[in-house]
């Protein structure tokens, strides 16, 4: 490993903004999921809920908006800045531009944080912020886009590798979802109105919110799986021909799944069945994928067994299979007619975002955080380690209680006496939930808890090291 | 025949299947396979552990 003699360094990379992205990425989890155990208890105790301000409306999409798009938005941002510059072999185009997208994605965030507490929604699901943060991202994600692409186009490297091929599906696909389902007529300066109407608002919504899943919460997160799960095993990925096929079937396909979100609507039958068909069909890919993901370290199985950062992504696939072969059959039309508007959909989302979004991410910031101060390792592997089993464990708990108390629920709404009159009123089925509420919260805060371990261990990795940026190394250098 | 909306869809469905078929025979067609390996091996074409300043491995 004598390259730097060789002549073929050209500088340093631009670590800098994935090191703020990457330290932002454990601040934000930490609020997001605190203000997740803050609305879980609130359901548990209603008498938390304190004022209008901190009440479970106004604090549920402050959560959501903060773990999807400040903790996974800033963990996405920093790796794919990692990512794309190590597998090109360049340093970043345009770094200040970079720095802008930093900047101004914190403060999306923070405007975030004040608007929605104080009331100021435009009322779309993981879409609520109002037209001039709209406007914000917009200007974020553009210069994010010209970041990333930048890169990649004076790449060194002949080909663009698949997990930039995922990076750059989830930015491009994110900013026209954004830009379409965000377009309204704005009615002074906190208040807009949708441009569309009725049930085409409705499908709008839904075709961007399942493709939120579909490419914010899982395309970018594929790229991370891509990149991270074969570095840290140590072997290329298992099958690259199946990247391929995983890529394009994957980003196809999610396009049309939305309308499961809304059977039995007043959706068009045909526009329910074809989100259902092409949701059934999704399990594919998925599947592909996590099979690729997880076989990649055949023939290295027993590093599980000491790695505890091959555990969470490991781990995080296994969930990411659960979630998309759970989702596929809430997405019938029959299954959907019980599970829908019950917990059993928060235990899906959670699976997801907690078993699959979180712990990929936590598993690639422990991976990068080292490297990023000119450390070997994490400061305390089985600090890392308890945290691991935390985080399995309180992911467990989470979707075992929402299972059953969504499963609860639906079957609690739809019973009928023989004279057809409801065997429930709907506040028995409320009473009946607490206690499976209590079990999410211990579940949620146990979480939470993993990542305060996760923060003590990153700043007794840091603390008073210096932020190391490393050489770019010529690909013709490279001993492979 | 009538060329109709329904024409359509069913063009497009049949579109989209020819293009994964496609997809899938480029994928695994055997010229492609250099091509593949090399790709898949551009996380490890470079090392990203820390350096010392000299450039030594720590």
């Amino acid at each position: 490993m004598k390259t730097e003699a060789m002549g073929s360094v050209h500088g340093t990379y631009d670590y800098q903004v994935v090191r703020q992205f990457a330290l932002m990425t454990v601040v934000w989890g930490i609020v997001g999921m605190l203000v997740g155990v803050v609305i879980a208890a609130q359901l548990v105790w209603p008498q938390l809920n304190v004022g209008e301000w901190f009440h479970f409306g106004r604090l549920r999409p402050l959560h959501t908006n903060a773990v999807i798009f400040a903790f996974g938005g800033c963990a996405l941002m920093a790796t794919s800045f990692f990512v794309v510059q190590r597998t090109c072999h360049t340093r970043l185009f345009a770094p200040w531009l970079a720095s802008f997208v930093f900047w101004g994605w914190q403060l999306v965030i923070v405007a975030a944080a004040i608007t929605l507490p104080l009331g100021y929604t435009s009322g779309k699901e993981y879409a609520e912020l109002e037209w001039p943060i709209d406007v914000l991202i917009t200007l974020v994600w553009v210069a994010y886009a010209v970041v990333f692409f930048g890169t990649i186009a004076k790449r060194r490297t002949s080909h663009i590798y698949v997990a930039n091929w995922f990076y750059g599906g989830f930015i491009l696909t994110v900013a026209v979802l954004h830009l379409v389902n965000s377009a309204a007529v704005p009615a002074g300066f906190w208040k807009s109105y949708s441009a569309y109407a009725g049930v085409q608002d409705a499908m709008v919504q839904w075709w961007y919110g399942h493709n939120a899943v579909g490419f914010f919460l899982t395309a970018g997160f594929l790229g991370m799986m891509y990149y991270f799960v074969p570095k840290q095993a140590e072997r290329p990925v298992y099958s690259y021909r199946l990247s391929v096929v995983h890529f394009w079937a994957l980003i196809f396909t999610y396009m049309w799944a939305g309308p499961h979100h809304l059977h039995y609507t007043a959706l068009p039958d045909w526009t329910q069945s074809l989100g259902m068909v092409f949701s059934l069909i999704l399990l594919a890919p998925s599947w592909g994928g996590m099979i690729n993901g997880i076989m990649t370290l055949s023939g290295a199985w027993h590093k599980l067994r000491t790695d505890p950062i091959l555990k969470f992504l490991i781990t995080s696939l296994s969930f990411y299979g659960m979630s998309t072969f759970e989702g596929p059959m809430m997405s019938i039309k029959t299954v959907n007619a019980l599970s829908h508007y019950t917990d059993w959909t928060v235990g899906h989302v959670h699976s997801g975002a907690l078993g699959w979004v979180a712990m990929i991410s936590i598993g690639s910031i422990y991976y990068l955080i080292p490297r990023l101060f000119g450390q070997e390792k994490m400061y305390s592997i089985p600090a890392i380690s308890l945290h691991f089993w935390m985080s399995t464990l309180g992911v467990v708990l989470y979707i075992a209680s929402m299972w059953i108390a969504g499963v609860m629920q639906g079957l609690m709404w739809r019973a009928i006496n023989d004279d057809g009159t409801l065997t429930y009123t709907f506040v028995e089925s409320v009473k009946d939930s607490y206690p499976f509420w209590t079990i999410r919260f211990v579940g949620g805060l146990l979480f939470l808890s993993g990542m305060f371990v996760m923060a003590w261990n990153v700043w007794k990795t840091i603390a008073g090291k210096k932020p190391y940026n490393a050489p770019v190394v010529a690909p013709a250098a490279a001993h492979a | 025949m009538e060329l109709d909306i329904n024409m359509l869809r069913s063009a497009v469905t049949v579109a989209g299947f020819a293009c994964f078929v496609a997809i899938v025979v480029m994928a695994w067609r055997p010229g492609a396979q250099r091509a593949h390996h090399e790709a898949a091996m551009l996380p490890f074409a470079d090392d990203d552990r820390a350096h010392t300043e000299t450039g030594e491995q720590k």
